[in-house]
C-alpha cells in the first residue's frame, strides 16, 4: 500500500485598494452598475494607451517588502494575448519576464508544527472584465455579457513555490497571506468580494519520491475552507485516480464548493501559446534602493513581530497573541488600548471576546474601527476602578459599539453605579437568604455551589449593579454565621 | 519552408483569422517570402546585443493615482453591435 | 472668368502660412477657405477623402468670429486641414480604411486632433490610407486607392496616400499622416510634397490606431519647410496620456529655418545609393546634395553597415506588434461583426476574416507566427537585437554628420494594379524608409523635381534623435537653393 504525499502550491491574485485602475483613471472601487467606470483605454478602444498608476507600484512593492522578498531594480511590462470575452484587447499587460519581486517567504504554524514556506514570485498586471449571463427570453439562446467596470483594476499575484504539503497548511498559508497583506494596507483582501483570490496547483506522489507528480489547477475558490476542502478532495481523487491505473491529466480544474467536488473546465483547454513579448507601449521600471527603503519603512510592525514582543514584553500567552494579531485592526485596537494604560490580558480578553462577538454578529467590519482604543480604555479603567461592573461594561461596551459614543456618557445617561458599599448590600444579602431557605439549607448540607445562585439573586434584586465580589464575599460570610 | 494543414489551422486559431483555400493560395508564396527574409536575420551575430524593445530610453513614466474623467456608460456602448442591461452581449461561449 | 478662376487656384495652392497672412490681413475668410478646399475636394477624382466633415463650415465661421474679436489663436487659427483616418476624431467616422472600423465613431479623440483643434484649425475630413496602415501604395483600401494627383494611373504612394494626395492637389492647407515604415515620407515623396516622420516618441500616439506600437509615429504632410515647422510646434510635445512620450523641451521649430546650409556636414550612407535605386532618383539626391554645398555645407560618403537587416527587422517587428495590436477587433465592443454565427468562436473568427483585407490578414498570420512557442527568440527576439546594431551604425555616423541623405523612394509612383507576385518587391521598396523607424530617428522627404515622365522625387534627410529642427534648417536651405 503506497503512501502518498500532496504537494500544493498556490497562486494568489489580489486586487490592490488604490483609488484608479493600473492603466487609466478611472475609478477602481466596485460598482454593481455595469460599464459606468469605463474610457478608452480600460475598453481598449482603436488608439488608446496605457499609462502606469504609480500608487499601483507602490503598494506592489511594499507588498513585496512584507513578504521578505528581494525587489528587483530593473521590471517591466509584456503582453500575455489571448481570447476570452472578459479581456479588452485580447491581451493581458502583465510581467512575465521581468517581475517587480522575486524569492520571499511566509512562515505559517499547523498542528503539524512550524514551517516556512517559500514565495517563487510577485507581479503586477491588469484584472480583466466580469462576465454575467445574459437573460433567455422566450427560446433564447441565452449569450453573454460583459461589463468592464472591473476591467484594469490593479493586481499582484503572489506565487508560492510548491512547498506546501497538505490542505490544511495550504489554508494556514492563505490565512497568513491575507493576514501579512492586510497589515500592509496594500488590499482589502476579502475573499468574499473577490479582492483576494486564491487558485491552487495540486499533485500527488508517493512518498520520498523526488520527481513531482502531474498537477492539476483548482479555480474559484471562495474561501481559506473551501481552500482546504478543495485541496483534500483533489488529492483523493488523483490517488484514487493513480491506484485505479489512470494518470492525473495536467489541467485547469474548477472547485464546486456545494457539491465538494472539482469538474474539469475543458473549456479552457485549447493550446495556450500566449505569445508573451515586451509590453512596447510602457517604459520599464527601475526601482533604487533608497526608494524601496522607503516605501519599507511605511510599513506597520508586522503579525510575528507583534507576537514576539506581546510574549516577551506584556507577557501575553501565544494563543492570544496570535489570535489578536491575526488581524491588523484587532493588533491595532490592542497595542492602542495597552498603551492607554489599560491592562495587557484584560485588553487582550475584551478584544478576543466582546469585540470579536459584536464584530462577527453585527457584521461590521473591523476596518471601520467600530470601537476606538480611547473608548476601550477608558471602559476598562472604569472596570478596573470599580465604578461598574463586568456585566454592566459588557452592555457598556456593546452601545459603545453601536453608536461610537465615550463609556462616560454612556455610563452616566444610563445611571449606571456599582454598589460597593457593604451596608447597602448587606440588606439586600440579608433579603435573598431570608427569600430562598432552600438554597440555604443545600449550601449548609455541603452543596457549596449554590452561593452562585445566591450571588445571581443578589444581583437581581440590586438591578446589576452589586459589586459580585463583594456580594459573593457577604453573602459567604452570612452563611457561614448561620452554621 | 512548408505549413502543414495542421501547422495552418492551429495558426489560424491562434490569430483568430481564417483564410479560405482561395486566399491562402495567393498567400502561401508571399507569406513564403517573407519569412525567407525574416530568416535573414539569423545570419546577424548577436552575442551580447541588447534587443531593444523601443527606440526611447524612458523608464518610470507613471501617473499620479487621481481620477480622469472617461466615458459615459451610453457612450461606451454606443458603437457596439449588440448590448443588453448596459453590458456588452456576445454569442454564447460554447 | 478666368481671373476668378486662377485666383481661386492661387488661393488653394498657398501655403498654410501665406494662408494665415491673409487671415491676419482681413483680405480672405477662414470660411471662404474652407468652401474652396470642400468644393474642390469634391470635384476631386483622386479619392483622397473617405469622411467630409459636415461641421467644417461651422468650425471655419467659429475661427472667423475670433478673429473679428481679436481672439486669434495663433498662426494656425482657421487654416483648413484634414487628418488620416487612423487618427481618432471624436464623433466623425474613422475607418482606418478597413470593412472592420467602416462605420466607427469614435468617443473620443486623438491627442493630435485636438491640439490642431485647440489651435484653431479647421477639420476638413478624413483620408484615405492603405488599410490599418499597412501596405505602401494606398491600395489596400476598403474605399478603394487614391490616385496620384500628377497621374491617375498611379499609385500616391502609401499607407498615407490619401494625405500626400490632398496637399499635392492642394484640398487641404496640410494634412496629417502617420509612419511606420516610410508612410509619411515616401506618399509625400510620390506626390510631390513634403512629408516628415518626427522622433519616435515626439508626437503623441494616443489615439491614433495602432499598428506596430515601438515603429508608429504621427508627421505632418505640407507644402513647405515653414508649414512643416509650424505644425510641429501645435502638435509635438509630451502627452500624460502616451507613456511613451518625450518629455524634452520643445524648442520654437520655426528658428531652425533661418540658419542655412553653411557648415552643416552631410554624409549619404553608400547602401542608400546602391542597385536597386533609380539613375533618375539618384541624379535628383545628388543635385541636392549640390545645392546644399554650394550653400557652404560639406557632403561626404558614409556607411551604414548593417542597413540590409533593416528590412527583415521591420517586418517581424512589425508584424508582431501588429497581430496583437489587432486582436482587439472582433466585433464585440466595436466595428463589423459577421452576420450568421452559431457561437462566440465562430463569430469572432468570421468577424475578423471578413472584416480585414488580404495584407492585413497575412500580417497578422506573419506576426502570430514569429511570436508563438519555440519561435519567439529566432525571429523576435533577434530583429529586436539587431534593432540594436542598426540604431548603433546610426550613432557612429552621427558622431561625423549632422544630418544624412538618402532617396526617399528608390523608384518614383508605379501603376496602379500592378500585380507583384512577390510582395517582397514592394517591401524592398521601402529600404530607404524603414531603418528609420526601427532606430527611432526622425527623417523627413522633400520634394526635390520629377523624372522623365513627370512623377515626383523625394529626397531624404535623416537626422538624429530630437534632431527636427536639423532636418528643418537642411530642408529651408535646399528649398532656397532650388528656387535659386
Amino acid at each position: 500500500m503506497t503512501t502518498y504525499e500532496i504537494v500544493v502550491g498556490i497562486e494568489c491574485h489580489v486586487e490592490l485598494k488604490t483609488k484608479t485602475k493600473l492603466f487609466c483613471g478611472c475609478a477602481a472601487e466596485f460598482s454593481d452598475d455595469p460599464n459606468r467606470r469605463v474610457c478608452p483605454v480600460c475598453l481598449a478602444l482603436p488608439g488608446a494607451l496605457p499609462v502606469v498608476n504609480r500608487q499601483a507600484i507602490e503598494y506592489a512593492v511594499k507588498a513585496a517588502l512584507a513578504l521578505h522578498c528581494e525587489v528587483q531594480p530593473f521590471s517591466r511590462f509584456d503582453r500575455k494575448n489571448y481570447y476570452y470575452p472578459d479581456l479588452p484587447g485580447a491581451y493581458q499587460i502583465t510581467q512575465m519576464f521581468h517581475p517587480i519581486a522575486k524569492g520571499g517567504y511566509v512562515d505559517i504554524e499547523t498542528t503539524k508544527g512550524s514551517r516556512r514556506i517559500r514565495l517563487n514570485r510577485i507581479h503586477v498586471e491588469a484584472d480583466a472584465g466580469k462576465l454575467l449571463h445574459a437573460s433567455g427570453g422566450i427560446g433564447g439562446a441565452g449569450g453573454t455579457l460583459a461589463d468592464d467596470n472591473r476591467a484594469s483594476t490593479p493586481l499582484i499575484e503572489i506565487v508560492s513555490e510548491p512547498d506546501l504539503r497538505s490542505a490544511e497548511e495550504a489554508r494556514v498559508y492563505g490565512e497568513k497571506l491575507r493576514t501579512i497583506l492586510e497589515y500592509a494596507g496594500v488590499s482589502d483582501v476579502k475573499m468574499e468580494q473577490g479582492s483576494m483570490r486564491c487558485d491552487a496547483n495540486v499533485s500527488v506522489r508517493p512518498k520520498g519520491d523526488p520527481v513531482l507528480g502531474t498537477r492539476a489547477e483548482i479555480k474559484n475558490v471562495n474561501s481559506f475552507k473551501a481552500l482546504e476542502r478543495a485541496v483534500n478532495y483533489e488529492a483523493d481523487r488523483q490517488i484514487d485516480l493513480i491506484e485505479d491505473g489512470g494518470s492525473v491529466v495536467q489541467e485547469t480544474r474548477g472547485w464546486d464548493d456545494e457539491k465538494g467536488v472539482s469538474i474539469s473546465m475543458r473549456l479552457k483547454e485549447n493550446a495556450h501559446d500566449y505569445r508573451y513579448f515586451p509590453e512596447p507601449d510602457l517604459p520599464p521600471i527601475l526601482l533604487d534602493p533608497e526608494r524601496i527603503k522607503g516605501i519599507g519603512l511605511t510599513l506597520p510592525e508586522m503579525p510575528e513581530d507583534r507576537k514576539s514582543r506581546w510574549i516577551k514584553e506584556l507577557n501575553l500567552p501565544a494563543c492570544d497573541s496570535e489570535q489578536i494579531a491575526s488581524s491588523r485592526f484587532s493588533a491595532e485596537l490592542f497595542d492602542r488600548t495597552v498603551a492607554l494604560g489599560a491592562d495587557p490580558k484584560t485588553a487582550a480578553n475584551w478584544i478576543m471576546g466582546e469585540w470579536t462577538r459584536c464584530v462577527r454578529v453585527k457584521g461590521i467590519g473591523m476596518e471601520t474601527e467600530p470601537v476606538k482604543a480611547e473608548h476601550l480604555a477608558a471602559l476598562l479603567g472604569q472596570v478596573s476602578a470599580g465604578k461598574i461592573n463586568n456585566k454592566q461594561a459588557k452592555e457598556v461596551f456593546e452601545e459603545m459599539f453601536d453608536t461610537g459614543e465615550a463609556p462616560e456618557q454612556i455610563i452616566q445617561r444610563k445611571g449606571m453605579v456599582q454598589v460597593s458599599d457593604t451596608g447597602a448590600l448587606d440588606a439586600i444579602v440579608q433579603q435573598v437568604l431570608a427569600d430562598h431557605p432552600k438554597s440555604v439549607e443545600d449550601y449548609r448540607n455541603g452543596r457549596t455551589q449554590a452561593i452562585g445562585f445566591l450571588v445571581g439573586q443578589v444581583m437581581k434584586a440590586s438591578k446589576g449593579q452589586a459589586n459580585p465580589g463583594l456580594a459573593n464575599q457577604l453573602l459567604a460570610a452570612a452563611l457561614e454565621a448561620m452554621k | 519552408m512548408e505549413f502543414s494543414e495542421q501547422e495552418l489551422a492551429d495558426l489560424e486559431m491562434l490569430a483568430r483569422v481564417e483564410l479560405s483555400e482561395s486566399e491562402w493560395n495567393r498567400c502561401r508564396q508571399a507569406f513564403q517570402n517573407v519569412l525567407d527574409l525574416a530568416a535573414s536575420l539569423q545570419a546577424v551575430d548577436t552575442e551580447e546585443v541588447e534587443p531593444m524593445i523601443s527606440p526611447i530610453h524612458l523608464m518610470n513614466v507613471m501617473r499620479e493615482d487621481e481620477i480622469r474623467p472617461g466615458l459615459e456608460r451610453e457612450e461606451a456602448l454606443a458603437q457596439a453591435t449588440e448590448t443588453e442591461s448596459g453590458c456588452f452581449k456576445v454569442p454564447r461561449i460554447l | 472668368m478666368n481671373q476668378s478662376i486662377s485666383a481661386a487656384e492661387e488661393l488653394a495652392a498657398l501655403t498654410a502660412h501665406d494662408a494665415s497672412c491673409r487671415l491676419a490681413e482681413g483680405t480672405v475668410s477662414s470660411v471662404q477657405l474652407t468652401q474652396l478646399m470642400l468644393d474642390r475636394i469634391a470635384a476631386s477624382q483622386n479619392n483622397a477623402f473617405i469622411t467630409v466633415n459636415p461641421k467644417a463650415l461651422e468650425e471655419a465661421a467659429a475661427a472667423d468670429a475670433r478673429r473679428q474679436k481679436g481672439e486669434a489663436r495663433g498662426p494656425l487659427d482657421g487654416i483648413p486641414m484634414a487628418l488620416k483616418d487612423n487618427i481618432s476624431t471624436q464623433g466623425l467616422r474613422t475607418t482606418c480604411a478597413s470593412r472592420m472600423l467602416a462605420e466607427f465613431v469614435p468617443p473620443y479623440s486623438a491627442t493630435v486632433a485636438r491640439r490642431l483643434s485647440e489651435a484653431g484649425c479647421v477639420l476638413l475630413g478624413k483620408l484615405n490610407m492603405d488599410e490599418f496602415a499597412m501596405g505602401s501604395t494606398s491600395e489596400n483600401s476598403y474605399f478603394g486607392p487614391v490616385r496620384n494627383p500628377r497621374d491617375p494611373q498611379r499609385i500616391a504612394g502609401g499607407s498615407s496616400g490619401g494625405s500626400a494626395a490632398a496637399v499635392a492637389e492642394n484640398l487641404a492647407y496640410f494634412t496629417l499622416g502617420s509612419d511606420t515604415g516610410g508612410s509619411v515620407r515616401q506618399p509625400a515623396a510620390m506626390c510631390g510634397v513634403m512629408g516628415m516622420k518626427p522622433t519616435y516618441g515626439r508626437i503623441s500616439r494616443y489615439g491614433v490606431v495602432a499598428f506596430a506600437s515601438s515603429l508608429d509615429q504621427i508627421g505632418p504632410i505640407t507644402k513647405d519647410a515653414q508649414d512643416c515647422a509650424l505644425v510641429l510646434n501645435a502638435i509635438a510635445g509630451k502627452d500624460p496620456y502616451d507613456g511613451s512620450s518625450l518629455m524634452n523641451p520643445l524648442p520654437d521649430y520655426l528658428d531652425a529655418l533661418k540658419d542655412g546650409a553653411a557648415g552643416l556636414r552631410i554624409g549619404i550612407p553608400k547602401e542608400y545609393m546602391g542597385e536597386g535605386i533609380s539613375e533618375e532618383v539618384r541624379m535628383a539626391v545628388e543635385r541636392v546634395a549640390g545645392l546644399l554645398e554650394a550653400q557652404g555645407a560639406i557632403v561626404e560618403t558614409c556607411s551604414l553597415p548593417r542597413t540590409e537587416y533593416a528590412l527583415s527587422a521591420y517586418y517581424v517587428i512589425s508584424s508582431a506588434e501588429a497581430c496583437s495590436n489587432l486582436g482587439r477587433y472582433d466585433g464585440v465592443k466595436y466595428g463589423y461583426r459577421t452576420q450568421a454565427y452559431a457561437n462566440l468562436a465562430e463569430m469572432i473568427e468570421k468577424t475578423r476574416s471578413e472584416g480585414f483585407g488580404d495584407e492585413v490578414k497575412r500580417r497578422i498570420l506573419l506576426g502570430t507566427y514569429t511570436l508563438s512557442a519555440g519561435y519567439f527568440d529566432a525571429y523576435y527576439k533577434r530583429a529586436q537585437q539587431a534593432r540594436t546594431l542598426i540604431m548603433e551604425d546610426f550613432r557612429k555616423v552621427f558622431r561625423q554628420y549632422d544630418v544624412l541623405l538618402t532617396p526617399t523612394s528608390p523608384v518614383t509612383a508605379w501603376a496602379l494594379g500592378q500585380k507583384h507576385a512577390n510582395p517582397l518587391e514592394i517591401y524592398a521598396m521601402d529600404v530607404c524608409t524603414v531603418s528609420v523607424n526601427v532606430a527611432g530617428l526622425p527623417a523627413l522627404s522633400l520634394p526635390c523635381g520629377t523624372d522623365s515622365q513627370g512623377l515626383p522625387i523625394g529626397a531624404q534627410f535623416i537626422a538624429n534623435t530630437l534632431g527636427e529642427a536639423v532636418l528643418l534648417r537642411a530642408a529651408a536651405a535646399a528649398e532656397k537653393g532650388g528656387k535659386a
